[in-house]
């Protein structure tokens, strides 16, 4: 059972509080109408599977119902960071 | 809402079962049985109360100085904590979001003060309909709350008549906003829909100590 730290609620919670949101900082389209039906297709279904640090939303069903997101190693499972949903990561791929 | 329809507690069914006062039995100290002091965790609702949900922005002082004039309270802005003054308290639900309850209060009346006080981009919503409030305490609660939900309490500080913690989390598989207060006792908020279940839920692990729900007026 993964105890996550919740950036609102600012304490480690229980995995069975939280839900997975998927994939994180995907930025929508300024303008929908102008992109061809492939870029559109991939804005909305294709999402990156990667294998190491991986950053996703999770939203706290039990606690303060707020998401965030989290930096997470796709292999071992390790949660290196949460943080507040509009903010950046202090770990990425090419500083890990 | 109109004074004209009858309320009725979510746990209406229980207070009508376990309410009739029960057989004294004399132990061999002669004590009665029903004293108090037999029951390991005592399940008290405070029925039909006032809850309201209200959204706001906590950094904003104006807002938080508005609510503490329409309720003489302030706004908690740490998270897991609640503050009280007499039977109002405000608990905080999200960096946004907070419940309010008054105890044997008019959700009415009490909507309408917070209005006539607050300006800017506000919620109020009155969910009293929706859930309950109801007090555990005697000896066997802390073993229950263990029992009920991962949330670790005993790394709480205890209350005061002010202030306490509060946490949103699962209790018996549904949810409840959990909180101490200064006599040791603790309040649970729990959803309508799901007080029957979390009712028979206490009874049954409140067993091995003597487990009884009390009517607001005995
Ligand atoms: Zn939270």
């Amino acid at each position: 059972m993964l105890l996550i730290h919740c950036p609102h609620c600012q304490e480690y919670r229980d995995e069975e509080e939280f839900s997975y949101g998927g994939e994180a900082h995907i930025v929508r389209p300024l303008e929908p109408e102008a992109l061809s039906d492939e870029e559109w297709g991939d804005y909305l279904f294709f999402r990156t599977n990667s294998r190491g640090i991986h950053h996703e939303m999770w939203y706290h069903l039990v606690g303060c119902r707020r998401y965030f997101n989290a930096t997470r190693n796709t292999v071992t499972y390790e949660i290196l960071e949460t943080y507040k949903t509009g903010t950046q990561p202090t770990i990425t791929g090419a500083n890990l | 809402m109109s004074k004209s329809i009858k309320l009725e507690s979510p746990l209406h069914y229980f207070h009508a079962a376990l309410n009739r006062k029960p057989e004294p039995v004399k132990s061999p100290a002669g004590a009665l049985f029903n004293d108090e002091a037999e029951y390991g965790l005592v399940v008290k609702e405070a029925t039909l109360s006032a809850h309201l949900n209200l959204r706001g922005d906590g950094s904003n002082a104006h807002f938080c100085s508005e609510v503490t004039e329409a309720l003489g309270l302030m706004v908690p802005l740490t998270p897991g904590t609640y503050q009280r003054n007499g039977n109002t308290s405000i608990y905080w639900l999200g960096p946004s979001e907070w419940l309010l309850v008054e105890i044997g209060g008019d959700a009415e009346e009490l909507e309408t003060r917070l209005r006539k006080t607050l300006t800017g981009h506000i919620s109020i919503v009155d969910i009293s309909g929706g859930q309950t409030c109801i007090n555990l305490r005697g000896p066997g609660v802390a073993t229950v709350l263990k029992k009920s939900s991962i949330y670790d309490f005993e790394a709480w500080d205890n209350a005061t008549s002010a202030l306490g913690r509060a946490v949103q989390t699962n209790f018996a598989k549904a949810s409840a906003i959990i909180s101490n207060k200064s006599d040791g006792s603790y309040d649970l908020v729990i959803r309508r829909s799901f007080a029957d279940y979390v009712a028979q839920w206490l009874l049954d692990a409140g067993e091995e100590f003597g487990c009884r729900i009390e009517a607001e007026k005995e």
